[in-house]
């Protein structure tokens, strides 16, 4: 047994259920034992927590499972931090209401409270039997966001995945110094776009690193959530990482993507600390 | 060291205040006086005939020839008495050494007679001067073709010695074939400088015994006359060289006439020249003393300076490039001395390719010469670990020199204090420097050291090419003490509370392609390096920068941004830049980086040359002589794509093959197949076009008569088969790629056209030219490249026929057949994104959005072409289409924005040109620096708002400033004369300088 988790949360909803296989697999990737918690404002006690939930014994085999009273929110947040989970996996909005790819105030309140990787799978679109073999990043070309990707890295290589990393031409460009952003043109294709890609990479993996990950670099234009659902679709991701700031009071590209990516949605969070030599 | 071993000196030379000279060196290698070391003696210079070569047999028998048939004639004619050439007597008295024609003035005036100096294109058998020199020149040949050239047995091993030391070598001959004879010979490779007939002719210089053509020599080679050594066999060439002051002047005596040598002025007379050895050079005897840091004054007008400080990890690869070193034979990045995830360093060496990735032949990386990794008390000094106190770079361009200023505390608080300068010498392109020095500021400890380099590597490459990075350390525990001779690998230096340790690296660079012993070459070079010393290697250094600069530098007044911008610009142009290497050109990045795999594109023709023909024409001509010696492959590939002519290479590296790769993986990994090597035509006028600016800049008729005649001629050819016959009685060039790559396989490109007609024009104009003035060489070339008058009734009918797209009621150029139809796609963003790459070229190419100028730029480069209402047309029509997918677009709309008055326009452009490597506002600095955009700033300037421009009478401004700017001055040398240039008097004729 290993000391890391990953924290499904589940609401008690049917649906929820169905980020089990996900969670399932994230965990036996990162050599982790899931932790499932349910947040109730009242006591209950375990035996009749997991049949709240709906919970078999199968799905409990090498689980544990906690109860925690208190908001939702916090509580998950909370158990998170208490366990040092290494991810937390739960669907983006509560019970079984709501439109598919809608993300509730709970959820949100996560994704902002947590300092771990969120990875949302809406219970609409839960796939029965999931694994990772393209993962898809969105990456503006800062260092911040090279970091936030670091944290699941090792993910990757221990799926044998490939890391597709998309990055958007568009108006907004990464201010961060030390950013690489989408090339303005292309000179002679033949020689500046495998120099562009390989300077790309190179910062990339200066941060994050990639070491024995198969990492592939697209280039999208237009609105970035619009780009990262096409490309999801078009290149058959498994998994959408994006890197958020957490600031941003609409999150209206995480918001577009939960609607529209048919796949799972891994938030991670970016720092200020972008720019920071990687240790030794 | 070179002393004479068996000779014994002359007598006399002593006496005469000459050098002295001893024997053998002893088992210790003392350094002589007379030693032709690389201390003491920093160039041999030689005469050809009689000293490297037999020719001076072949060149008696020519002469006796001729002057025997001429006698007999004339003592027919007048009834004097018939007294034949004596071959050795007056062969030595009257014509050995001396300008064809002299000689035959000297011997005639010597037998009293007295003949006409004739004129082109008289009969081959006149009785004049210029008649008899061409006979005898023909004579020459005739024998040389028959017994080929003979090489002294003493000639070859001293030249490889003279090398491998690292001295400076010229040839000084009155033959106008010397070129040839040396290259027959297979000693070109050992002679950095000829001075020849040709070169003699065309400045004017004086004839042996006048010094000038030796003074020329070393004037190349950049080595002041006590410096040298001169070798002469004939008696006027060594009253030459003693006029012309050289450090030692060696008569070398074939004919048993050593005395006569040194009576006419030789410090000593050897039969063989390999009694004179030249040793290795020794280190000096008393370890030499490193003086407290810094070893010379850093620059500290910050106008002159680029500044980088504290340390952000992922820009490091523009700052490497930005920041780099270079000297045009050598470069290298300004990578962090320690390493790091983020450094990439790379050191290049023109013109040494292998294949690289993805099969393209890229420059090859030399060993990390710089890397030295410090390690205090066990822990390594980095930047990844502890804290960084504070960090300033700073290029140092008045100097050439790279400083670095680093303040770190480790985990253990222990304060060092990492201080550095590197260079690439340009006094000495083969070597490398650098200086370090650590403080222990806040501790006693001991520093080592670990580098990947501690001594000698070689590089080999898949063509059998190699280069050897040979490094040596001296290394001064405290500033007090004397220095010694280290391997940094070895090294522990007990630092004390406060005290500078000072560490010195040279380390120098033998390319097989340049230097026959590559290996004994770079050690030679680096032991004489050591020997020398830091401070004055880098005072020659200096000297070198400041006379680039006397000659290079832009002053403007009112704006330090624009001022740091155009010094960037000179100091990386003059960096690419080696006048003694016309194999090699200057690569899209220079040797700052590996983007664009070090291939020569039309940047280097149109975007960088007129910098370097204005200002440092040697280093012009290297890079138009590099397109002649890469001929032969422009025609190959013209033959390759059925047509006549030099079609020259897209992309080139060393031999002119083109290089182009064909194809590559986009984003997505769609296959996109490259069409460029192809269609790319106009390089060809481009090339052509180069060419001519030099020739029109210079007034280098040699070159024009040796190579840009040919040049121009062979393209025009291409052209002129190139062009079809359309049914509207029109000649139209079909698919083709111009400028704007955006829109590929298109016909009648605008760009192309107005090239291929310039290039048609211009060879039928040089031919005549030629023709009219130089009917001989004209003669020879011509019958050389076959040339017949049907060609050139063709070409003018090609040049008259050729479909120009220009619409008179418009007046606007359309860009190519089909264009004016072209729409914008919906939702289309051409200035944010690489559109061809995102959207595909199958949508690109629908759109009227344009890559870079193609209309525009043939508008500039045939201004006078145009009147200024289809000027002003075309630009208002076409600068709003520009995407400005390349970095060598906003230049040159800089520059036509400010010939046409629009200075808002022009500024805008000029700020966005001078940031593309200053602000990597492209995203692609870190590749290298983009030398087309930093020649093309450099031109918007002195041709834009300078308004630069030339008529008979000399140069002339027509300035249009930003208004920020005050004033704008610079120097440029025109047609050989020097020029300060100053638009606060524009109404005033240029000032014009003493040379």
């Amino acid at each position: 047994m290993t000391d890391a988790v990953v924290l499904v949360p589940l609401d008690g909803s049917k649906r929820a259920l169905g980020v089990l296989p996900v969670a399932r697999r994230l965990a036996g990737l990162a050599k982790a034992h899931l932790r499932i918690v349910h947040a109730t404002e009242a006591d209950r006690p375990l035996g009749e927590t997991a049949g709240a939930l709906g919970l078999q014994a199968a799905d409990l085999r090498g689980a544990t499972l906690e109860a925690r009273a208190g908001n939702p929110a916090e509580a998950i947040v909370t158990a998170a931090a208490d366990c040092g989970s290494r991810l937390i996996v739960m669907s983006p909005r509560s019970a079984d209401v709501g439109p598919a790819g809608a993300i509730s105030d709970t959820a949100l309140a996560v994704l902002r409270a947590a300092t771990c990787p969120v990875v949302l799978v809406d219970p609409t679109r839960a796939p029965g039997a999931w694994d990772l073999r393209r993962m898809l990043a969105l990456h503006d070309g800062s260092p911040a966001v090279s970091h936030a990707l670091g944290q699941v890295a090792d993910l990757v290589r221990e799926a044998g995945a490939e890391l597709m990393v998309l990055q958007v031409a568009h108006d907004a460009l990464a201010l961060e110094a030390g950013s690489i952003a989408p090339p303005a043109y292309v000179d002679q294709v033949q020689h500046s776009w495998p120099a562009w890609s390989a300077e790309f990479l190179h910062r990339l993996g200066s941060i994050c690193l990639l070491e024995a990950v198969s990492v592939r670099l697209l280039l999208g234009h237009g609105e970035p959530a619009d780009e990262m659902v096409r490309m999801a679709g078009e290149e058959s991701a498994d998994l959408i990482v994006l890197a958020w700031k957490g600031r941003s009071d609409d999150a209206s590209t995480l918001k577009a993507v939960l609607r529209d990516a048919s796949c799972p949605v891994m938030v991670t969070r970016e720092s200020n600390s972008g720019n920071k030599a990687p240790l030794d | 060291m070179v002393a004479p071993t068996d000779a014994a000196p002359v007598e006399g030379t002593q006496a005469s205040g000459a050098a002295s000279i001893e024997g053998r060196a002893g088992p210790q290698g003392r350094r002589s006086a007379g030693a032709l070391d690389p201390i003491r003696f920093e160039a041999v210079v030689f005469d050809l005939d009689g000293v490297l070569t037999e020719t001076a047999e072949i060149h008696a028998e020519a002469w006796k020839r001729l002057l025997d048939e001429f006698l007999t004639r004339q003592s027919a004619a007048s009834g004097r008495v018939y007294r034949p050439f004596d071959i050795d007597r007056d062969y030595r008295a009257y014509v050995d050494g001396r300008p064809r024609n002299d000689g035959v003035r000297t011997f005639l005036a010597a037998r009293g007679i007295t003949l006409p100096e004739g004129q082109a294109g008289e009969p081959a058998d006149s009785l004049t001067v210029r008649a008899l020199g061409a006979r005898k020149d023909a004579y020459f040949l005739e024998r040389l073709a028959q017994s080929g050239v003979k090489v002294f047995p003493d000639a070859q091993p001293l030249l490889a010695n003279l090398r491998a030391a690292g001295l400076k070598t010229a040839l000084v001959s009155s033959s106008r074939n010397a070129k040839a004879v040396l290259e027959a010979a297979g000693l070109a490779a050992f002679i950095d400088v000829v001075v020849d007939g040709l070169e003699a002719a065309r400045l004017g210089l004086m004839g042996k015994p006048a010094p000038d053509t030796f003074l020329r020599a070393l004037q190349q080679l950049g080595v002041p006359a006590s410096r040298a050594v001169g070798f002469e066999d004939a008696l006027v060439g060594v009253e030459a060289i003693r006029a012309a002051g050289y450090g030692l002047v060696v008569g070398v005596d074939r004919v048993d006439q050593s005395g006569e040598l040194v009576a006419h002025g030789a410090d000593i007379a050897v039969t063989d020249m390999q009694t004179l050895e030249v040793a290795a050079q020794e280190m000096a005897t008393a370890a030499p003393r490193l003086a407290a840091w810094p070893p010379a004054a850093p620059t500290e007008d910050a106008d002159w300076l680029i500044f980088e400080d504290g340390f952000t990890p992922t820009r490091e690869h523009e700052i490497e490039s930005i920041f780099a070193i270079s000297n045009g034979h050598l470069g290298s990045r300004a990578s962090l001395a320690e390493g790091g995830p983020m450094s990439a360093p790379a050191t290049f060496a023109a013109g040494l390719f292998d294949t690289g990735p993805r099969s393209v032949l890229t420059m090859a990386p030399l060993p990390a010469w710089s890397h030295v990794a410090p390690v205090v008390e066990g822990v390594p000094l980095t930047l990844r670990s502890g804290r960084l106190l504070a960090q300033r770079r700073t290029l140092d361009m008045r100097q050439g020199i790279f400083w670095r200023d680093w303040r770190h505390e480790d985990a253990a608080g222990r304060v060092t204090h990492f201080q550095e300068c590197r260079l690439a010498s340009g006094d000495d392109r083969r070597l490398l420097l650098q200086s370090l020095a650590l403080t222990a500021e806040n501790y006693a400890g001991d520093f080592r050291f670990e580098t990947t380099l501690d001594g000698t590597a070689e590089v080999h490459t898949g063509a059998g090419g190699m280069a050897v990075v040979s490094t040596a350390s001296l290394c001064a525990p405290t500033p007090d003490r004397s220095a010694q001779p280290v391997r940094l690998g070895d090294l522990t230096v007990q630092a004390q509370l406060g005290q500078a340790c000072r560490i010195d690296r040279f380390a120098a660079v033998g390319v097989s392609r340049h230097d026959p012993q590559p290996r004994a070459v770079a050690e030679t070079h680096v032991q004489a390096a050591q020997a020398r010393g830091m401070s004055d290697l880098i005072a020659r250094h200096r000297n070198a920068w400041s006379a680039r600069w006397d000659a290079s530098d832009i002053r403007v007044e009112g704006d330090a941004e624009a001022q740091r911008a155009l010094r960037l610009a000179a100091y990386h142009l003059i960096s690419a830049a080696d006048p003694t290497d016309d194999r090699v050109s200057i690569g899209a990045r220079t040797l700052t980086g590996l983007a664009y795999s070090g291939h020569v594109f039309w940047d280097t023709d149109i975007y960088m040359l007129p910098f370097f023909a204005l200002t440092w024409p040697e280093a012009a001509r290297a890079l138009v002589m590099y397109r002649f010696r890469t001929l032969p492959a422009a025609r190959a590939k013209a033959a390759r794509f059925g047509a006549r002519g030099a079609f020259y290479a897209w992309e080139s590296a060393d031999t002119g093959e083109d290089v182009t790769p064909s194809s590559v993986v986009g984003p997505g990994g769609l296959l996109i197949p490259i069409k460029v090597a192809r269609e790319e035509q106009h390089i060809s006028a481009d090339v052509a076009y180069g060419a001519w600016t030099y020739w029109r800049l210079t007034s280098d008729n040699v070159f024009l008569l040796e190579a840009g005649a040919e040049i121009i001629i062979e393209t025009a050819r291409f052209w002129a088969s190139r062009a079809e016959r359309g049914d509207d009685g029109k000649r139209h060039i079909r698919g083709v790629i111009g400028p704007d790559e955006y829109h590929q396989s298109v016909d009648d490109d605008a760009y192309t056209n107005g090239m291929a007609r310039w290039n048609l024009r211009t060879a039928a104009a040089v031919v005549t030219h030629m023709a009219q003035r130089w009917p001989e060489p004209w003669a020879e070339l011509r019958a050389r490249i076959a040339l017949e008058d049907a060609e050139l009734d063709d070409w003018a009918a090609v040049a008259r026929d050729l479909y120009t797209g220009f619409d008179p009621k418009t007046g606007l150029i359309e860009q190519f057949k089909g264009y004016f139809a072209l729409k914008n796609l919906p939702g289309f963003v051409s200035r944010i994104v690489p559109v061809d790459v995102l959207l595909g070229l199958d949508q690109v190419m629908r759109t009227p959005a344009i890559k870079q100028p193609d209309v525009l730029m043939l508008i500039y480069l045939l201004w006078d072409e145009f009147t200024p209402e289809v000027r002003e047309a075309n630009f208002r029509y076409y600068e709003p289409r520009c995407a400005h997918g390349s970095s060598l677009s906003p230049c040159i709309h800089a520059l036509l924005a400010a010939r046409l008055g629009d200075m808002a326009v022009a500024e805008k452009y000029f700020r966005q040109a001078a940031e593309i490597d200053l602000s990597d506002n492209m995203g692609n600095a870190s590749g290298g620096i983009h030398a087309a955009a930093l020649g093309g700033l450099w031109q918007a300037t002195v041709f834009g708002f300078a308004g630069l421009t030339f008529s008979d009478d000399g140069p002339r401004l027509d300035p249009k400033l930003p208004p920020a700017w005050r004033e704008l001055s610079f120097r440029i040398r025109w047609r050989g004369k020097d020029y300060a240039l100053n638009t606060s008097a524009p109404s005033v004729p240029a000032k014009e300088l003493a040379p």
